[in-house]
């Protein structure tokens, strides 16, 4: 049963900053609203005040930049999925996308949300990354920068201070001829949370080397594999000192949705699948 | 003569209505000066209820009842009187309701819940069935032995947490399995699962002045209702009034009585104001009764050659809280318990177990799925133990005619084959092949096929009974009225087909009434145990003829002809040597109008009643008598694919093949066959309670309960329909609702079994679970 509160909708950033340092007691920004919603309905959180950030415009847009693909605050899973901008630029996101949850609900869900419930099985925060990504914040004092690993400080924590909003998310460029891929384990094909899910990277050049983990340990974590995949051993050897590295920065628990034991399986096996695919082209499905 | 429609894929005559969503559920329906209900839940398996503090929600503003177990002295239950309203003393599961408010909002019944304060001391608690049976396991009903039960029927054992104990001797067990070449013996287990139906359990009550109450429900059985709503809270039936309109499935979950009770007794204490009770999702999980875990115990006695000769069985029913309805499923299973196999020495039994979890009920399958995981999975192991195909174990042993039942029924030719279930599958899924073939196939998969048969009888009281009523309507279409519930299966449809046949009317000149109401329907004494098209259809059938008889003796005199000689097509009444001599059913609907305007015979209105034949309650000591009204028999094959490294496997093909007797109609008969194979999917994979250490349900709702979504459902299923006709059936047809669910999921292990040599005893079969048995058979080498 969802408590009364107070709605606002912002038609203007300053106008939802202002709000946002305004209003007395519990204040929670509402984007797509498909995790808030949810938790108002358990009783999870007791919220005062709602501030809806679908009425402004400047963050809906999803924009290429010199610096780098910025994708705003409210846009949704669909949108970024049908986007040219990110098929072209960042396919790896369309992918991953497409594992949030169901259609219906990534008609609403965004992915600068689910990043910043900071659950540690986000399906968006392996792939942003191993693609590299800075959270763009804003708050009374101005902007701010939080490369996207530091943005994730604990379960369902986030970096963000009072009274700032996230603007968008900057994705870093690469090549067409990147290649990317992540892997979500779940129960069901259907709506699911991940239970483990993995995303890897390699530029063009192979000089840029990424893994990243979810539902793998308290917060999301990126393993930069550069190093390991620079020099001139066999792919297979590389493969075994990578998951080296996995087992070090992965520490998963069991819970209602599977084991600790199964969950680390998992990540070695997608980790290594992933690898074969991406340096042998032996796709996975 | 014009063309049968016995058989025909109509199509569903409440189609429209739904797909529209012009259909009216009870969760759709307002009335004047309604209010809403919401309960306290236990947040303990097991806890004495030290104090109870109303007072802060009764004074909050708009609300207008507050009650306790202690305001409602009643005990309710169909088959074993054990049920509280609300929880009285004690709580024994945690998410039973304590306390109840009835409000103006569902938002302010809400926080009148919040503000009530109670205080619990906690008890042991009985969570696992293996203990819980135990002679010194903390008792959940110290007062079993005051309940009223049906004696004779079931056998409780007050001082334990034995709600029933089924027992069934056939043969002499000892000296079969000491005569036995082999003695192999196994253990089973799974755990408890929902049925997830898309409408929670919903309903509404309005106490009136003089004692009358009205009910409207979403539920599979309007007069259980009213009979366990008189018996329990001591109102006459003639005074209780329940409709069910439109309901959103069931699936065993809606049998019986639920909430109705409680929204009688808050409309009562808010003055009369109707009251409206929607379940939550979680309360669906957590509060309204599931289907019972199981725990199995078999020793088989087998000779080389395969033939079983003895088989000792023991299951530990996990009834949960209350075992009102598991008793029932216990005995039901329990008399069933072989499987489809004829064994000369049989030991069965068969307790239900209270624990200190959310209670058991009726669920499709009603016990079969349950005991038919461990005998089929028993039968894979046998056969890999003997190094038998097996597919042919089980021919060896299957019921043919002439064969003997373990209840000591004779099996005919007309009962059903379970052969040529177990034929068509396997030639279906190309058995013989896919054995010889490698199980390897590439990058890791390999392939298994697995085969399971299985058979049920409708569990219900011997002399079950049901109605029907037609009545003509002015134009000469005609209404149909049962008090059998369509809450999904599409049985309506198929009674219609039936008076359309009988008739000889066009369908969409056949009206059957939706909304049920207990005050102008004919009785029906549940919509359960795959019982509604045999029973109900037979009614139609009688009904059918006593509308013909009507007709036709109306017709009789002013068509001046024999009524030998009269015959029906096409909506009309002629004579058989005159074709064009005919009064059509229009003219006879309100009775026949002479030219003259003389008027003879009335508006037509015709009844049928059927009760169950020749069934017998069963033999306390031995289990020997007549249960069965009807053997419905089937079959799965299935062959999946498996990653061997991550364990998880996509079912490739489900064949399933059922003895139906005679298929009624096309669709229905498909449509319910995909349906149990889907559902029993899902209770292969994904589904199962699971519990903290103190009882508490970690996954009460769709987000860590997982049930298949179309994206899961196998790459190809197809049904088959064997037709052995029953012959005391309508059109020789036989009940095949539950069927398709029981025994997939040991097919599916058994699959898995051929494809990686892992011995699964346990559902579900989650990848997880296919990993965890690869490593231990592993580290065992």
């Amino acid at each position: 049963m969802i408590r009364p509160f107070n709605y606002f909708k912002a038609s203007s950033v300053e106008e939802a900053l202002e709000l946002l340092n305004s209003q007395q007691g519990q204040t929670n920004l509402l984007a797509g609203g498909t995790d808030l919603m949810a938790d108002l309905r358990k009783g999870i959180h007791a919220v005062d005040n709602v501030i809806d950030i679908k009425g402004i415009p400047k963050l809906a847009k999803i924009e290429l930049k010199e610096e780098g693909l910025f994708l705003g605050a409210t846009v949704t899973c669909n949108q970024l999925m049908e986007d040219r901008l990110v098929q072209e630029h960042a396919p790896l996101l369309v992918e991953a996308a497409g594992h949030v949850a169901s259609h219906q609900i990534r008609n609403r869900a965004t992915p600068v949300g689910n990043l910043c419930t900071a659950s540690p099985g986000a399906d968006m925060a392996p792939s942003l990354l191993v693609l590299g990504t800075t959270v763009k914040v804003k708050g009374r004092e101005g902007t701010r920068d939080i490369p996207l690993p530091e943005f994730f400080v604990g379960v369902k924590k986030n970096a963000l201070q009072q009274g700032e909003l996230v603007l968008g998310l900057q994705v870093a460029l690469h090549p067409p001829t990147a290649r990317g891929r992540y892997l979500k384990k779940a129960r069901i094909k259907g709506p699911d949370l991940s239970s483990a899910g993995v995303a890897g990277f390699v530029s063009p050049d192979e000089s840029m080397v990424s893994f990243a983990y979810g539902a793998l340990a308290p917060t999301p974590r990126l393993i930069d594999a550069s190093a390991i995949f620079s020099g001139t051993g066999s792919l297979e050897d590389k493969i075994a000192s990578l998951l080296g590295r996995v087992d070090e920065v992965i520490s998963p628990i069991t819970d209602v949705r599977s084991t600790k034991e199964y969950r680390m399986r998992i990540a070695r096996i997608y980790t290594a699948r992933i690898c074969l695919e991406l340096w042998k082209g032996a796709r996975q499905e | 003569m014009t063309e049968s429609i016995i058989g025909k894929g109509v199509k569903r005559i409440d189609a429209v209505e739904k797909v529209t969503g012009s259909a009216q559920y009870v969760h759709d329906l307002e009335l004047q000066g309604m209010l809403h209900a919401r309960m306290l839940l236990s947040p303990h398996a097991h806890a004495r209820i030290v104090k109870i503090d109303t007072t802060k929600a009764e004074e909050l503003p708009g609300v207008w009842a507050v009650l306790t177990g202690k305001d409602l002295d009643y005990k309710i239950g169909l088959y074993l009187v054990d049920k509280d309203i609300l929880a009285r003393d004690k709580v024994i599961y945690h998410g039973e309701p304590v306390a109840a408010v009835a409000a103006e909002t569902e938002a302010i019944a809400q926080q009148a819940v919040e503000l009530i304060e109670v205080e619990y001391e906690e008890l042991p608690a009985a969570l696992d069935v293996r203990e819980a049976a135990k002679e010194d396991a903390p008792l959940v009903h110290e007062d079993l032995a005051e309940y009223e039960y049906m004696e004779g029927v079931f056998f409780p054992k007050p001082g334990t947490n034995i709600a029933n104990h089924f027992k069934l001797r056939k043969g002499d067990t000892e000296s079969g399995l000491a005569e036995a070449d082999h003695v192999i013996e196994n253990e089973f287990y799974l755990p408890q699962i929902d049925h997830t139906a898309m409408e929670t359990h919903t309903a509404i009550a309005q106490w009136k002045p003089g004692g009358k109450v009205k009910i409207w429900s979403s539920a599979q059985s309007p007069f259980a209702i009213r009979d366990l709503l008189s018996k329990g809270m001591h109102i006459p039936h003639e005074k209780i009034e329940v409709v069910v309109p439109y309901v959103g499935g069931g699936f065993g979950g809606k049998a019986g009585i639920h909430f109705e009770p409680l929204v009688t007794c808050l409309s009562r204490a808010a003055g009369g104001r109707p009251v409206k009770l929607i379940a939550s999702r979680e309360e669906e999980f957590n509060t309204v009764p599931v289907r019972q875990g199981l725990f199995s115990r078999i020793k088989t006695g087998v000779n080389k050659d395969g033939r079983i000769i003895a088989q000792e069985m023991e299951f530990l029913w996990d009834s949960g809280g209350n075992a009102d309805y598991g008793v029932n499923v216990t005995r039901a299973a329990g008399f069933s318990g072989t499987g489809p196999y004829e064994i000369d020495n049989v030991k069965i039994d068969s307790l239900t177990v209270y624990t200190n979890k959310v209670y058991g009920t009726a669920y499709r399958g009603f016990g079969h799925s349950e005991v038919l995981w461990a005998v089929e999975r028993q039968l894979d192991l046998i056969a890999s133990e003997l190094g038998i195909d097996p597919y042919q174990l089980r021919k060896k042993n299957i019921l043919r005619p002439g064969s003997i039942t373990t209840t000591g029924e004779k099996v005919y030719e007309n009962t059903g084959s379970v052969e040529k279930c177990l034929d068509a599958v396997a030639k279906e899924i190309d058995w013989e092949n896919k054995k010889k073939a490698s199980k390897e196939v590439k990058d890791g998969k390999v392939r298994g096929v697995g085969i399971a048969s299985l058979h049920k009888a409708p569990a219900m009281p011997s002399n079950t009974g049901t109605g029907a009523f037609l009545k003509f309507n002015e134009n000469g279409s005609i209404n149909l009225t049962v008090s059998l519930i369509d809450y999904g299966q599409g049985t309506y449809t198929s009674l219609a087909q039936i008076v359309a046949e009988k008739l000889h009317m066009p369908m969409d000149r056949i009206n059957v009434v939706f909304e049920t109401n207990t005050e102008t329907q004919p009785y029906d004494w549940q919509t359960v145990a795959s019982k509604g098209l045999i029973l109900s259809g037979n009614a139609v059938i009688r009904a059918c003829d006593d509308m013909i008889r009507q007709l036709k003796e109306m017709a009789a005199e002013p068509l001046r002809a024999d009524i030998g000689d009269l015959r029906l097509e096409d909506e009309r009444v002629y004579v058989v040597h005159h074709p064009d001599h005919y009064i059509e059913y229009k003219d006879m609907a309100l009775g026949y109008t002479y030219p003259n305007g003389n008027g003879i015979g009335g508006p037509l209105m015709a009844r049928g009643s059927y009760i169950a034949q020749g069934l017998s309650n069963l033999d306390p000591e031995t289990g020997q008598g007549m249960p069965a009204l009807d053997w419905t028999y089937g079959a799965h094959a299935v062959e999946v694919e498996v990653d061997v490294e991550t364990g998880e496997y996509e079912v490739l093909k489900i064949a399933s093949a059922f003895d139906v007797g005679h298929v009624i109609n096309e669709l229905s008969v498909m449509g319910q066959i995909q349906g149990g194979v889907i559902q029993g999917y899902g209770s292969s994979i994904f589904e199962g309670y699971k519990y903290d250490e103190k009882g508490r349900m970690l996954n009460n709702s769709f987000t860590d309960y997982k049930i298949p979504t179309i994206k899961d459902i196998p790459k190809e299923m197809v049904p088959i329909c064997i037709e052995t006709p029953q012959l005391d059936g309508p059109y020789g047809a036989r009940g095949v609702a539950e069927h398709p669910m029981i025994s997939l999921p040991p097919a599916i292990a058994n699959a898995l079994q051929d494809a990686l040599g892992i011995k699964i005893h346990e559902l579900p079969l989650s990848p997880e679970k296919v990993v965890e048995v690869m490593e231990e058979a592993k580290k065992e080498g």
